[in-house]
């Protein structure tokens, strides 16, 4: 007898696995033993479930980190009516020091204040660039950048101003303030360039003296060796000696005698491979003894008296590379970092904390960071946050928002010239049962966003809508864009939203121009030739047959 | 449930056609209700083998147009011309006329390939020889599965001129073979002595052995390729190779021993379920993937690994090339050029032809040490337990040191992932990392735990899964394709940061 043929089996089998998982499709999404189940539809491509059991008002649990004391410690300053930097006697004024290594003369005024600015300037500057008067639109979509500021002399006007007419002992500083989103320089290195480009500068900007991140920046190529990096994130295991001198920038760098630094300018962007500034900003408790080497052939000594205030080396010079050593000193010394800009064009610092939702600012020194900010004044302070907080099904953020108004208020009160740009919270993808969808609680954290800004007088972009003008995500993704966390973009995703972003700022100084063009030029006075000329054009209506209004000789260009 | 009817058939009919974004994978829902429907007719078909080939051909191209559109016309195109070059061959009155339409065959056939796969890559090289303005890139497609196809063609017009392979009578015996689908995409590369023989099966036969046989590796399969190798890629492997500077070298490293995972699970599983569903259709291939990882030596590797390449190109280009019969020097020459070659076969990139060359610098490193070095083993069966497991640990290493050239997208992501591995290990950092990506090194610890297992454990489960019930038979199969659903569309594991 043959053996029995199992060739419709197959068919059988199929048909079987096809009706229990059809069954099974049927079964809502559960959590058995606190493991979240997904309902298991194999019809997902022809039929969908509504599994959204959050209610479009789910509520944000109640943020609670380690800086909800520092954000509460803020509220109750700021409700007080007191100023978070403390005393104005505590902020030192910038001196016009002399020279380091020259001893000031004893019977000197100022000799009991600290000596604040080391200026080193052994060679000749090299011309600023020309900005280029590129006005091209980089992208073909268009996100708008909304000013809720309606103070003519705003700061946010005042900021495209400065843009519109760069001139002036100092360049257009810009510290974007954010998360790992754009970590390792991530986005700021396109919009540095691109603005620089445009309305000149050179320089990467900040860098740290050390951080476990400096392989992973490709915009400048630092070497750190001895020193001992500390996150504002894990405040709690810095050194108690340490953990009041925390700046925006995160990061705080402890040295060994003899740690050094060497800090060299790339070519991964265009314009930062020299500049012609760098400040190195520290603190020394103790009497330090500190060697500068200028692109490895000049050197110079500078012995820093023991102070608690920021202090500042500032190097003139055309500079392609920069290394700092530690040589005496190194107890009480507090390291920041560099940062390397140009005599004027534009300046862009990347403050990003990985984890960090904004709410760490709060825990910044207020004083530290004016200390900074009279060295080094910003014009405009971008915030990029949101990512880290953001829960899928959770719509209502009221709770961040009125954080992120009171972060505005507080950057504002460290940093007083500068106007404040709130980035949205960026595109994210989520896994569905059909692939990867947007994660739908994004435009509710935009809209909250948008609304803490519009509260406090602030600039919104939407990174949100720039992104989804893009393609979205998985469009970021598919192209090679972003990680495959689909939340993180690289230096590629990077560039896209640079791109837009650079064309909404472009747009705002163009209109600041046209304004600035508006003022100059004289009211059109109607004399009876006008009226006549007018007369005319109104009888015939050539205008009118192209299209253009008949007032527009006598409007103000927008 | 939210659609009408209406809404569900306008849905149905994009499914059914051509788009490059979705081919059809064995992974997926749709191939489970197509198949099931080709079945069914399938089943009565058996004594048929005309009616049956033309049945198995029209699916065939069908899956084919699936994934690759209108390219089943090359497809088509190959088998027409191989089929008569092949008859021509057989014919041929003189030797040089045979070797010059076996040269026909393989330079049409390469000129394919070439074209398709290689075009860019060779416009990239001049480009970079000679500046960006020298040539443009060209937009080509890559029709799915043309190394396999060719490959297989290639080996049965060489056969015909060595005279070890009698040609076809009929063009639709050979678009059968070419074409089936469950070898189609990814292989195994079936050979044409190996298959032609099963095409004419008068009755198709399929034995409960062969039945529950089938059934074990397609569920096996499914499990190594849609829930291993997937989930390990997308939450963890991918972020790392993509930002090596942003992780420590003990992710790096636990990233490369994953990846070692990841492309063994994904290769394999998939050639797994194509020997299932063909077993499930009467057809015996090959097998493509013996346990690779418990190789001593790097010889045995390839004896283990993608056995289906590794000796098609042994018997097609090592031993065209002259194998070991010209002397040693040679004989390395000829396994260097035919591992970079192997190499150039996965991609057209630089990093896989330098991954061609570390193992043919490898082979021929080995070759020399069995020869120089008196008692040393080819293999780790012919060896003692202590130094097997040297061997073994050694040739893993080496193994993963390829992998880790095959998957980085550029020179600087081999450099960063060393330098993190050796500058920057962080060992303290294990168990954060290990319960942060609880998920990931769970199926990475099952999935190297199950390829440790020896053969005859595999070999019991299987019996087992034969000898089952239809019941539990079909079972076992929901229960893997309901993980494999979990596993799609659970959620992506977010970045974790360790290093401070």
């Amino acid at each position: 007898m043959a053996p029995q043929d199992y060739t419709r089996r197959s068919w059988q089998a199929a048909v079987a696995l096809i009706a229990v998982l059809t069954a099974v499709a049927f079964i809502p999404p559960q959590t058995i033993c606190g493991v979240a189940l997904r309902r298991a539809n194999i019809l997902s491509d022809l039929i969908t479930f509504n599994d959204r059991q959050a209610e479009n008002n789910d509520l944000l649990p109640a943020l609670d980190d380690e800086f909800t004391s520092d954000f509460n410690r803020v509220v109750d300053r700021l409700e007080a009516g007191e100023a978070l930097t403390g005393p104005a006697a505590t902020i030192p004024a910038i001196t016009t020091a002399p020279v380091a290594g020259t001893a000031v003369p004893p019977d000197d005024s100022l000799s009991n204040a600290p000596q604040i600015t080391f200026e080193w300037s052994p060679v000749e500057l090299l011309p600023t660039d020309a900005p280029s008067a590129d006005t091209a639109r980089l992208l073909n979509t268009f996100t708008p950048i909304e000013n809720f500021d309606t103070l003519p002399d705003g700061a946010f006007r005042r900021f495209c101003r400065r843009l519109a007419e760069p001139q002036g002992e100092r360049p257009v500083r810009i510290a974007v303030l954010g998360d790992s989103f754009i970590e390792g320089d991530i986005l700021t290195a396109d919009l540095r360039e691109q603005l620089q480009l445009r309305y000149g500068g050179r320089g990467c900007g900040f860098a740290p003296m050390a951080s476990p991140l400096t392989g992973y920046r490709r915009t400048v190529r630092t070497r750190s060796t001895e020193w001992t990096a500390y996150n504002l994130m894990q405040r709690r295991t810095t050194p108690e000696s340490l953990r009041g001198d925390y700046y925006v920038s995160g990061w705080l760098c402890r040295p060994a005698n003899g740690a050094a630094v060497r800090w060299e300018g790339s070519d991964f962007r265009r314009r930062i491979d020299r500049c012609g500034t760098a400040r190195l900003l520290f603190i020394s408790r103790d009497t330090s003894l500190l060697t500068l080497t200028l692109n490895d052939s000049l050197q110079r000594r500078f012995e820093i008296p023991a102070s608690n205030q920021v202090r500042q080396i500032v190097v003139k010079a055309p500079i392609s590379s920069l290394a700092l050593r530690i040589d005496r000193g190194a107890e009480g010394f507090t390291g920041y970092g560099a940062q390397f800009e140009d005599v004027q064009g534009v300046t862009i610092d990347n403050y990003s904390i990985r984890s960090n939702n904004g709410q760490a600012i709060f825990g910044t020194n207020p004083s530290i960071d004016a200390q900074i900010a009279a060295m080094t004044p910003y014009d405009l302070i971008i915030l990029q946050y949101g990512l880290n907080i953001m829960q899928e099904g959770v719509t209502n953020y009221s709770a961040y928002a009125s954080r992120i108004e009171k972060l505005i208020v507080f950057v504002r009160e460290c940093f007083p010239d500068a106007a404040i740009l709130v980035l949205s919270t960026s595109d994210r993808s989520v896994k569905s049962e059909k692939g990867f969808a947007p994660m739908a609680s994004a435009p509710a954290m935009v809209g909250w966003q948008r609304r803490a800004a519009q509260n406090t007088g602030a600039a919104f972009w939407s990174t949100y809508d720039a992104m989804r003008a893009a393609g979205g995500m998985e469009r970021f993704v598919a192209n090679g864009w972003a990680g495959k966390d689909y939340t993180h973009i690289n230096y590629g995703g990077g560039r896209q939203v640079a791109f837009a972003l650079v064309d909404a700022i472009n747009a705002c100084v163009n209109e600041a121009r046209q304004e600035q063009l508006q003022v100059e030029q004289p009211e059109p006075v109607l004399d009876s030739l006008a009226i006549q000329a007018l007369d005319r054009s109104m009888r015939t209506g050539p205008s009118m047959q192209t299209g253009r209004p008949l007032t527009e000789p006598f409007t103000a260009p927008r | 449930m939210e659609q009408s009817l209406h809404d569900i058939a306008e849905r149905l009919l994009p499914l059914l056609t051509y788009d490059p974004q979705a081919p059809m994978l064995f992974s997926s829902g749709l191939f489970l209700f197509l198949f099931a429907a080709f079945a069914f007719l399938y089943g009565f078909m058996r004594r048929t083998p005309a009616l049956r080939i033309w049945y198995v051909i029209a699916f065939s191209l069908y899956f084919y147009y699936k994934s690759s559109g209108i390219y089943l016309l090359l497809l088509v195109g190959v088998s027409v011309s191989d089929f008569w070059i092949g008859r021509a061959i057989a014919h041929a009155a003189s030797k040089k006329i045979r070797r010059g339409l076996v040269a026909l065959s393989i330079t049409a056939d390469l000129a394919v390939l070439g074209y398709f796969k290689y075009t860019n890559f060779f416009i990239e090289i001049t480009r970079n020889l000679f500046g960006a303005g020298f040539l443009e890139f060209q937009n080509i497609f890559l029709p799915v599965g043309i190394s396999f196809f060719l490959f297989q063609s290639l080996s049965y017009t060489i056969d015909i001129y060595r005279g070890t392979l009698q040609p076809l009578r009929n063009w639709g015996d050979y678009l059968f073979y070419l074409s089936f689908f469950p070898q189609l995409v990814a292989g195994p590369i079936v050979r044409a002595h190996d298959f032609l023989p099963q095409i004419r099966q008068n009755p198709v036969t399929v034995t409960r052995e062969m039945f529950g046989t089938g059934i074990f590796l397609i569920a096996t399969g499914l499990f190594k390729k849609a829930i291993v190798s997937d989930y390990i890629s997308l939450n963890f492997i991918d972020r790392i190779f993509d930002d090596p500077a942003l992780y420590s070298g003990v992710e790096c490293l636990s990233a490369i021993y994953g990846y070692a995972l990841q492309i063994y699970c994904d290769f394999s599983g998939y050639s797994d379920m194509a020997i299932g569903l063909a077993l499930l259709l009467g057809f015996h291939f090959p097998k493509n993937f013996d346990a690779p990882y418990h190789s001593a030596t790097i010889t045995e590797f390839w004896h283990r690994w993608h056995i289906s390449l590794s000796t098609w190109l042994r018997d097609y280009l090592y031993i065209s090339l002259g194998g070991n019969r010209k002397g040693r020097l040679r004989t390395y020459f000829n396994l260097l050029v035919t591992m970079l070659l192997g190499g150039l076969w996965h991609g057209a990139a630089v990093r896989f032809i330098l991954w061609g060359g570390l193992h043919g610098v490898a082979l021929a490193l080995h070759k020399l040490w069995l020869s120089i070095v008196p008692g040393a083993k080819a293999a780790g069966y012919q060896m003692r337990l202590v130094p097997r497991m040297i061997g073994v640990v050694l040739t893993f290493h080496l193994v993963c040191f390829g992998w880790l050239l095959f998957r980085a997208d550029s020179m600087r992501t081999v450099q960063l992932m060393l330098h993190q591995i050796t500058e920057n290990f962080q060992l303290s950092l294990i168990p954060q990392m290990v319960t942060g990506y609880a998920g990931v090194f769970a199926l990475m610890a099952i999935g190297y735990l199950l390829h440790l297992l020896p053969g005859r454990a595999d070999n019991a489960v299987r019996r087992r899964v034969v000898a089952a019930p239809f019941w539990a038979q079909v079972l076992l199969l929901a229960s893997v394709a309901w993980c494999v659903m979990q596993v799609q569309s659970s959620d992506i594991q977010p970045f974790i940061y360790f290093q401070f």
